[in-house]
């Protein structure tokens, strides 16, 4: 019998039920196959989508506690075997609470791990940003340039001079490695007779288009030590979609100069 | 229909549990392209002493409850209402709710294993294809020289009219006659009616699609009457309806016996239960975690002999109409027929998980409703798992154990519900949960595509309940849902 869980993380994170029940061999083994899918999809393993009469398989949210005096599910150890995780910033006063709930991380940890990930190009979606916010992944950031993993920023651009210090900052740690074509950062704000027509707002930080954190957090200093901020993160095909979202808005954004 | 010969009746060998659920006297069928209606079955005592004797008990104190509810139903009338009735009985004399003895004895039951049924054509009316002329069958019958009989007016050939008067109260069922106010017999016996104006022939215009437009007419004097008629029994306006549907409603009897002990009793004593369990049959234990976590099922036990009787003591025309019992007389004193036949086979146990069954269903009705629910979905998909014709699983609920019951009704071989058990009891369960969601109607509670079963089928209690009735596939989604 097949691993139900596995094949979907194989096949990108989604996977046609048909395409899982064409498997078996007899109709016995299709019909003890649909039952271990429904009892997943019951568990919330993995989740049972209907889309244009066809149901497609995703994987589902991470077990989670019940309010039934169950014993919560431990949390996933890393971000490999999570289908789904919570990245939140507490605040100093509560945070211990909540990070000692499953399948909750620390923001930062959270964020760190998703620019280590990064194969090939990292996407940000941060509409401020400050340069504390960005020295605090200084690290991350150099071995990302090392790696020539190339770095698209959408962001807001602002005459505040800590906006271009941030931006310079990351321009920079790449053109240090001789990889400086790597990092383009664009801005995606119009103004008319100081009204906003059109700008980012969104807080994304995909790797890959395989790895997503969407949520609240950005590149600031505040959003890590003082805001109480959530987010989601998530693997396969809410990663891939979120990427082709963020292309989609990089198209009509304007490039920022950052060394300029 | 077109009549091909004049055979009027016949005996023929019958199935007995076919002739129990579907062929009981008074019922109609349909053979040679002619409607038949059975007019008695023929047979002999049954053996079994422990379990003949529990259906007599049982068919008594069904015939008693009916005859004390039509006879509280006849005084409501005649006074203003039942409910009234009912209070003002119980507000005097505190009897409404007192345990009654049963009216009719079991020494009154007779039981009879119908080997034989006599069936008659029926009704006894035609029509002539080409003049339309309405005659009486039965009187052209007796005096017709050759065979198929023609019109005695044109003669065309006759169609019969597959249409009776059936009484929505007492369930009498009468041939098509014209009212005596618009047609007579012709005096000269030649099976037609003459127009009671002009003496032409009275000719009947069916409309098929919708029967309560149907017409007398006659052609010479150009005048319509509709077709209607009075219940000579009861006064009540009967209503038009073709013999060519399934129109009756059995009412039923039954028991299960294990062993020597009756069912119900051997339940509730759990060492008395033996056979193939779940454990043997599913032996992957993610599996049973599966059947438990989706459908609620705790446990499944495969029974290698239950014994069952079921019997038909009467019917009704409408699902809540007065019941007509095959009454008869023996040394003077009345009898009920009861029609039965006993047959052994096979069961499976289901039991499901309280707690879940009573978060879906709120109440003991609701929980009912969830198992007779749940047991219409496992008859249907069984017999299409096993590849058997419908009716050879039936089923019983047990609500107050949370378990139903599937056994089997008539011989099923290898065929039957072992292989179900043991091969295919994922399939069953996945299958049945697929039928009733891909429901083509969507419907709210229940309809022909998810969980409607044959009304003969249908007797989920040792008590009668219309047959489909409690019944609601949106409950079981619930419980059986995601």
């Amino acid at each position: 019998m097949i691993d139900i869980v596995g094949e979907i993380r194989r096949r990108g994170g989604a996977v046609r039920l048909s395409e899982i029940l064409s498997s078996a061999r007899s109709e016995e083994e299709r019909a003890r196959l649909e039952l271990l899918v429904l009892w997943k999809a019951k568990n919330g393993e993995i989740r049972l989508i209907e889309r244009g009469g066809e149901k497609i398989l995703t994987i589902g949210n991470p077990p989670r506690a019940r309010l039934t005096g169950e014993k919560p599910h431990a949390a996933p150890e890393s971000l490999e075997k999570a289908g789904l995780l919570l990245a939140v910033s507490a605040p100093p006063s509560s945070s211990s609470e909540i990070l000692s709930l499953p399948g909750v991380l620390d923001f930062r940890d959270a964020i760190a791990e998703i620019l280590r990930s990064a194969r090939a190009i990292i996407r940000v979606s941060s509409p401020f940003i400050d340069y504390s916010g960005v020295a605090f992944f200084l690290e991350e950031l150099r071995e990302l340039a090392e790696r020539r993993v190339r770095m698209r920023l959408l962001t807001r651009q602002s005459r505040d001079l800590d906006f271009r210090r941030a931006v310079r900052l990351m321009a920079g740690l790449y053109a240090r490695t001789g990889f400086s074509e790597g990092f383009e950062a664009r801005s995606y704000l119009e103004r008319y007779s100081g009204v906003l027509l059109e700008g980012v707002h969104a807080k994304l930080i995909i790797s890959d288009a395989n790895l997503v954190y969407i949520g609240s957090g950005e590149l600031r200093a505040s959003s890590y030590v003082s805001n109480f901020e959530l987010g989601i993160i998530a693997k396969g095909y809410i990663a891939e979609i979120a990427s082709r979202i963020f292309d989609s808005i990089w198209k009509r954004s304007t490039r920022i100069q950052p060394l300029g | 229909m077109r009549l091909s010969f004049g055979t009027s009746s016949l005996l023929l060998e019958v199935g007995k549990l076919r002739a129990i659920l579907r062929h009981f006297p008074g019922s109609f069928f349909v053979a040679q392209r002619q409607s038949w209606r059975v007019t008695d079955l023929l047979g002999n005592a049954p053996q079994n002493p422990i379990l003949f004797s529990e259906l007599r008990k049982r068919a008594a104190r069904a015939i008693s409850q009916i005859k004390e509810e039509e006879r509280m139903r006849r005084y409501a009338e005649a006074v203003r209402g039942l409910e009234e009735t009912r209070r003002r009985l119980e507000a005097q004399f505190g009897i409404a709710h007192s345990p009654r003895e049963p009216s009719i004895s079991e020494s009154q039951i007779m039981l009879v294993s119908p080997i034989y049924a006599k069936v008659e054509l029926y009704p006894k009316t035609a029509i002539c294809d080409k003049c339309g002329t309405f005659i009486d069958l039965k009187k052209l019958l007796e005096r017709a020289s050759r065979y198929p009989p023609s019109c005695p007016v044109c003669g065309g050939s006759l169609i019969q009219v597959n249409i009776v008067f059936v009484c929505p109260r007492c369930s009498k069922v009468v041939e098509l006659r014209p009212p005596k106010s618009i047609g007579e017999p012709d005096q000269n016996g030649n099976a037609t009616f003459a127009c009671k104006k002009c003496r032409g022939p009275l000719v009947l215009n069916l409309v098929r699609k919708n029967l309560s437009e149907s017409k007398w007419a006659c052609p010479r004097c150009d005048k319509n009457t509709g077709v209607y008629m009075k219940c000579e029994q009861c006064g009540e306006m009967m209503k038009l309806r073709q013999t060519t549907q399934e129109s009756l409603y059995a009412r039923h009897v039954s028991v299960l016996l294990l062993g020597d002990r009756l069912f119900e009793e051997a339940l509730r004593d759990a060492g008395s239960l033996k056979g193939l369990k779940l454990s043997e049959a599913v032996q992957d234990e993610q599996e049973r975690a599966a059947l438990r976590g989706v459908f609620a099922l705790k446990d499944a036990i495969l029974i290698p002999e239950v014994t069952s009787a079921i019997g038909v003591y009467g019917y009704s025309a409408f699902r809540e109409g007065e019941v007509n019992t095959f009454r008869g007389s023996e040394y003077g004193r009345t009898r009920y027929k009861v029609y039965c036949c006993e047959s052994r086979g096979m069961a499976i146990l289901f039991r499901f998980d309280e707690q879940q069954v009573d978060s879906a269903a709120s109440n003991g009705e609701e929980r009912f409703t969830l198992l007779h629910s749940i047991a219409h979905a496992l008859v249907k998909q069984s017999a299409l798992e096993a590849g058997v014709e419908e009716g050879t699983f039936l089923a019983k609920v047990f609500d107050g154990d949370y378990a139903v019951l599937l056994y089997e009704a008539r011989g099923a071989e290898a065929g039957g519900l072992e292989y179900v058990f043991k091969y295919r009891l994922p399939n069953l369960f996945v299958n049945a949960r697929k039928m009733l969601s891909q429901c083509r109607y969507q419907c709210d509670s229940a309809c022909f595509d998810c969980l409607f079963i044959n009304n003969a089928l249908c007797h989920p209690k040792a008590d009668y309940i219309p047959p489909n009735s409690f019944l609601n596939r949106r409950l079981v989604l619930k419980l059986w849902g995601l």
